[in-house]
């Protein structure tokens, strides 16, 4: 497990405390029911937190699965 | 305070996702007018550490509409409320989610009508405060750049704002809010890095993430203020002044501006300020006692000397000296910040008593010294002083000099007789009697079962059918102790149940506890009544009364009948007057 995704699990299992940490890589809006638009927020700050980066909640928004944030993180580490 | 260091977001979430406390919980209402997610987050996570720890539920409202949801509140109070209003709540052109136009000519109104709006929230403010506590942010964000000319120069509309805010938060205020302090906000929370205009115009929260945390921090300890520290024990050379008694004489010692030391007459000017209402101060210092007697005179110290109590001067070590003065001050290292100049002094008292809050006065450093000032008025100032306070010290003294007997296991009988003892029972659910529930909360020793309330708790415990609360004062030829006891419970079928029941320590050995079971017999006219009795760590006090009225330890509630306790019942020899509010 990469580093960007060990780190992701943590906040997603924080954010989904039903959510156990070997599924949360698979964890999609429609897999994870309690993944609203509030819980969203929720996420965007624990991930700036955690990454120290700032997140384009309009463009994170679109995005749909932990994978997706995972790539979006991954983006925008590397720019 | 709560939680000094910020909380990250993650821990937030963290606190907030742990298994609830155990007993009930509470429902705590968060009105404002934005997307409330992270501060409500922060909020609750605050709440569950703080001094309270009880589970806890937070509620919202809609977005933009402050004023509906504090109605909402007052047709059903919650068990407490934190308020924050924002600029916008007063007129949504003072937010930047509009596009209303920030013309000259639109400045007059929009002063008008958050000068409504404040007086719309203010009046729902005070229903509310009147049926659950309350907590109050006034506008915490910089203002928007809508007023004419430039930001370094008041603009009419910023200063006529700045005064409305201000007037609301006094109104608010002497409604029975407890409004946060925008100086202590300013201090953690500095205003340039308040706002967030991202997360503003993209979720509809205003707020920095810092600013969210420590927002959340001050409304959490205003519902659930930590206890004050009760007593802060000093050193006295190159603390409470500059300079080594023993090396430069009473006259050579010094804290003032003339001598550039006036950072020990500023440490000084707040002990006093706390002495005054009610924090004990002892000094602890290894030195000539005849000396130091003589420097405690000098007409220019800046803590009245006579609220040094007590004094213990001698060259042993400082942790028995600091211990002498728990003894007399009857009360536990937790509740006490001991000061001192010296790291070894630090270390042995805090290696003697780890509980204590152990402080080292950074004398060579003034900004440090000040922060060390401000700290020590932060743990121990209380937002009320009640005559309580005032009173406690005289108490004490009189305890220690009198070598304590006054407080011993077996008082003689004539000894009481001639105090001339009194005791004013004030009997009626009064909820406003803040004394009663802070007796209540942090009476350890003579403690019927250990039972905290908060506020919400303990109002809706004095509002259920039957139920009653007896408060005790007293007073000898000695002087007053003030409000000494307090029983509450509830009666049913001409049977008291006494749920609560707490008595100071100060008040021992006096016969007060018999008084008091003598009076709510009489008052209910009870063959009988139920004491809900459970072992603690520290009521052996309690414990031991019951076994001398029961004849044997309780293991639980005791059921004391009437000819038991007239059998039971030593002498009494005070004079009774009995209050009741209407």
């Amino acid at each position: 497990m990469s580093d960007i995704t060990e780190r992701l699990v943590k906040c997603f299992t924080l954010q989904f405390p039903g959510l156990a940490p070997e599924k949360a890589p698979a964890a999609t809006t429609n897999t994870l029911a309690t993944w609203d638009s509030v819980a969203m927020a929720g996420l965007l700050v624990m991930i700036e937190e955690e990454f120290g980066i700032e997140v384009d909640f309009e463009r994170l928004e679109q995005i749909n699965s932990f994978a997706g944030i995972a790539r979006y993180v991954q983006e925008k580490l590397g720019s | 305070m709560p939680r000094l260091q910020p909380l990250k977001y993650a821990e937030a979430v963290e606190i907030v996702n742990r298994p609830p406390p155990d007993g009930s919980g509470r429902e705590v209402l968060l009105a404002c007018g934005f997307t409330p997610h992270v501060l409500a987050t922060y909020l609750r996570a605050h709440l569950l550490i703080s001094p309270a720890a009880r589970a806890v539920s937070v509620a919202t409202g809609l977005y933009g509409n402050l004023a509906g949801t504090l109605a909402a509140a007052v047709e059903r109070p919650p068990d407490a409320a934190a308020v924050v209003v924002e600029w916008s709540d007063l007129d949504p052109r003072l937010g930047i989610r509009h596009a209303a136009g920030w013309a000259p000519e639109t400045l007059a109104d929009i002063g008008r009508s958050a000068a409504s709006a404040c007086e719309t929230l203010r009046a729902l403010l005070g229903r509310l405060a009147r049926a659950c506590p309350v907590a109050l942010a006034c506008p915490t964000l910089p203002l928007p750049p809508a007023d004419t000319g430039v930001a370094w120069q008041a603009g009419s509309l910023a200063t006529q704002l700045a005064q409305l805010s201000a007037d609301f938060a006094a109104g608010a205020r002497e409604a029975g809010v407890r409004v946060a302090a925008p100086q202590y906000l300013d201090r953690v929370s500095p205003l340039a890095a308040r706002l967030d205009v991202k997360s503003e115009l993209t979720t509809g929260l205003p707020y920095s993430r810092a600013h969210a945390e420590r927002l959340a921090f001050v409304l959490a300890s205003l519902l659930d203020p930590p206890p004050p520290l009760k007593g802060v024990i000093t050193d006295l050379d190159d603390t409470l002044w500059s300079g080594i008694l023993g090396e430069v004489g009473v006259e050579g010692v010094t804290w003032s501006q003339e001598h550039h030391t006036q950072i020990h007459g500023l440490y000084q000017m707040v002990l006093g300020a706390l002495a005054a209402s009610g924090t004990l101060i002892g000094v602890a210092s290894k030195n000539d006692p005849a000396l130091v007697e003589a420097a405690l005179r000098r007409p220019d110290l800046l803590v009245p000397p006579d609220r040094l109590y007590p004094v213990i001067a001698n060259w042993g070590a400082k942790s028995q000296s600091v211990r002498a003065i728990l003894k007399l001050w009857n009360i536990g290292a937790e509740a006490v910040m001991f000061v001192d100049d010296s790291e070894m002094e630090i270390a042995e008292v805090q290696a003697a008593f780890p509980q204590m809050h152990c402080r080292r006065f950074p004398v060579a450093n003034a900004a440090h010294s000040y922060e060390l000032v401000e700290e020590i008025r932060d743990r121990c100032g209380k937002p009320a002083v009640t005559e309580e306070d005032r009173i406690r010290l005289d108490s004490i003294r009189r305890r220690g000099e009198s070598g304590g007997e006054d407080a011993p296991a077996i008082v003689p009988e004539e000894f009481l007789r001639a105090a001339e003892p009194r005791i004013a029972f004030h009997l009626a659910p009064d909820p406003n009697d803040s004394r009663a529930l802070e007796l209540v909360n942090k009476t350890n020793q003579f403690n019927l079962n250990g039972r905290r309330y908060t506020e919400a708790d303990w109002r809706r415990a004095l509002a259920r059918e039957g139920a009653f609360l007896l408060v005790a004062g007293y007073r000898d030829k000695f002087g007053p102790l003030g409000k000494i006891s307090v029983l509450s419970g509830v009666c049913r079928d001409g049977v008291p149940r006494v749920e609560t029941w707490v008595m100071s320590c100060r008040a021992f050995a006096r016969r007060i506890e018999y008084c008091c079971l003598e009076r709510l017999f009489a008052h209910f006219a009870a063959a009988r009544l139920e004491l809900d009795y459970a072992e603690t760590p520290r009521n052996g006090p309690t414990r031991d009364f019951l076994r001398a009225l029961v004849g044997e330890i309780p293991a639980g509630p005791v059921l004391v009948e009437r000819s038991q306790f007239a059998a039971a019942c030593p002498p009494l020899f005070h004079t009774i007057e009995e209050h009741t509010y209407v």
